[in-house]
């Protein structure tokens, strides 16, 4: 059956004789229909060859091989994963046919099995673009896993800091907890100076609060801005 | 955190209690005063977080059913039905400085009570004094600044010191020198550049478009585009703290709303993800406005340092479209705190900790 017949023939699938159609018109002259069904299969096809390339690539025994890829296979393709595709070394390319035909249904459901060189080209196209991106998916979750462990050892050392500070605080009851002597690190000095500024701008903030009274501060608020 | 060594130590405090004298054992407490939520993290190991509302019983009925005169935090929002609810801050600032008559006492109140809630969350026993520093906005008014410290001391906080919000970021990270602190909250987002000393108000920069503002627009959005559904802005607020992106992922917002009554699951992808990415156009401009004013020489260090922090910091996306915003001041590096509800209740617990005994003291 061609594009054309179809479109008089069978109104049904007209959404998908006029794409065919706005294709031809862009210049696109080899056309080449694919069953859905068909396409579902080449699908679980590439993905169950995409896992086997994966756990060729892991260092375990052929065990633990075969029970991670039966694994997967379950979980990914959902479903039973049946006999493991065979993975052809060198395809045959060989051009798709002039005019497009629209393939049975009924004839793909009934043997699924037998996929042409094209088929079996696209395959193994697929099975590499899902290996590609299960790859740069698994150096995404290396990286991010990586970037928190490190903000997670920045705090583990910012907490154990506090801790100590916290520690004395406790036992000798809040006074002074560091000693000046053992504590000097370069920015020690920096830090008293931003503590006493800090201290004294809250100083200054108290006594204008209690010499003009809450209320009489409006006009004069938006220059108090302060750290 | 209650790491076992610090409740530990936090017992042996209770049990030691009868030998505390005052202001010499004082709890330190550092306080994160937010327009949704306000964070609390003190020196006995403990933090806490709490929806910053009040709420009275609108009747006797529902006086019996709560149990209390007054109810404080997530428990207001829970029950808001038989509530009269009140949020004491709005725009990062106390409410009542910005009102007057009834309305202006009842913020106050409001205010008090929840300051009350937060004293009671430092675990003080009895006849001991707390100091706390307090995070407020980048760029409150001295009016508020003034209007925290009183409500504290009304609250039974002995000591109080109040602080710019990321400068207590910046604290908590040691991030002093060479770093700008984006500290993005419900009411404000609050910038900050840190250049070794204590900022200015040439060094901060506060943005009122913030997390209320892109629930509010969520709102819009959906009211425009489906009116059929029915929400309350308590509901578009969880479903953009759990949805909100500023990148298109797989992940679809699926909110379930009524619609005549009848649950229904729609997909407010676009509504949230259009209002939240309104926000980086803004924290950029404003990045941009305290890069561009500093000096010349040293503008790529705090480029290159960009910390964010605060709820709003959780957008998925943030980071890279911050730093794709950045590339037109010739590039960033931006980083989101792993912790950034806590962060700034933890610097201002680090000053107070910190500053010395004498100062406390005067105060």
């Amino acid at each position: 059956m061609s594009a054309e017949s179809n479109t008089s023939e069978n109104d049904g699938k007209r959404g998908q004789i006029r794409n065919v159609e706005e294709l031809r018109n862009k210049g696109i002259q080899k056309v080449r229909v694919v069953g859905e069904s068909q396409l579902k299969e080449m699908a679980r096809e590439a993905a169950a060859r995409a896992v086997l390339e994966l756990a060729e690539e892991l260092k375990v025994s052929e065990e633990d091989r075969r029970s991670l890829v039966g694994r997967a296979q379950k979980q990914i393709l959902d479903g039973d994963p049946g006999p493991l595709p065979q993975i052809i070394p060198s395809p045959v390319s060989k051009p798709d046919a002039q005019v497009a035909h629209l393939p049975d249904e009924e004839q793909v459901e009934e043997s699924p099995a037998t996929l042409g060189l094209q088929e079996q080209e696209m395959l193994i196209q697929l099975s590499k673009l899902i290996s590609k991106d299960w790859r740069s998916e698994l150096a995404t979750v290396r990286d991010s896993h990586k970037s928190q462990v490190d903000r997670l050892e920045m705090r583990i050392e910012e907490l154990t800091r506090a801790l100590r500070v916290t520690d004395q605080v406790l036992t000798k009851g809040g006074e002074s907890v560091v000693n000046p002597a053992s504590k000097l690190k370069p920015f020690d000095n920096k830090k008293e100076e931003l503590l006493d500024q800090l201290f004294q701008a809250n100083v200054a903030l108290r006594e204008i609060s209690a010499s003009h009274g809450a209320g009489s501060l409006s006009a004069d608020s938006e220059e108090g801005r302060m750290s | 955190m209650k790491d076992n060594k610090l409740n530990q130590l936090s017992n042996e405090s209770d049990v030691i209690s009868p030998k505390l004298d005052g202001k010499s054992t004082a709890v330190k407490v550092g306080i994160d005063l937010g327009t949704s939520r306000s964070a609390i993290t003190t020196s006995k190991g403990e933090r806490m977080v709490m929806a910053s509302v009040v709420g009275w019983p609108k009747d006797a009925i529902s006086a019996k059913v709560f149990g209390h005169r007054v109810l404080v935090g997530d428990a207001v929002l829970e029950n808001r039905m038989g509530l009269q609810t009140c949020f004491p801050l709005a725009d990062g600032n106390l409410a009542f400085t910005q009102n007057a008559g009834d309305q202006k006492e009842t913020l106050r109140k409001a205010g008090l009570h929840l300051f009350t809630a937060l004293r009671q969350a430092a675990k003080a026993a009895e006849g001991q004094s707390v100091h706390a520093v307090i995070g407020a906005p980048a760029e409150a008014t001295r009016e508020n600044k003034q209007a925290i410290i009183d409500l504290a001391r009304e609250a039974g906080i002995d000591g109080v010191m109040v602080v710019s919000e990321p400068f207590a970021v910046a604290y908590a990270l040691d991030a002093l020198e060479d770093a700008m602190v984006v500290d993005i909250g419900a009411g404000t987002i609050d910038l900050c550049r840190m250049a070794g000393s204590l900022p200015d108000a040439e060094d901060q920069v506060t943005i009122f478009h913030a997390g209320n503002h892109v629930d509010a627009r969520i709102c819009e959005l959906l009211r425009e585009q489906r009116a059929d559904i029915q929400f309350s802005p308590n509901m578009i607020k969880k479903a953009k703290e759990r949805f909100s992106s500023v990148v298109d992922t797989n992940k679809r917002a699926l909110v379930t709303f009524p619609v005549n009554g009848r649950p229904t699951e729609v997909d407010i992808t676009d509504q949230i993800q259009t209002a939240v990415g309104e926000l980086v156009p803004h924290i950029v401009d404003g990045i941009q406005k305290l890069v561009s004013t500093f000096d010349p020489e040293f503008q790529h260090r705090i480029r290159s340092r960009v910390i964010v922090s605060g709820g709003g910091s959780q957008v998925y996306g943030l980071q890279e479209a911050l730093e794709k915003g950045l590339e037109d001041l010739g590039g960033g590096r931006v980083m989101i705190l792993d912790d950034p509800v806590f962060a700034g209740s933890q610097g201002a617990l680090k000053l107070a900790l910190e500053m010395p005994a004498e100062y406390w003291e005067q105060l």
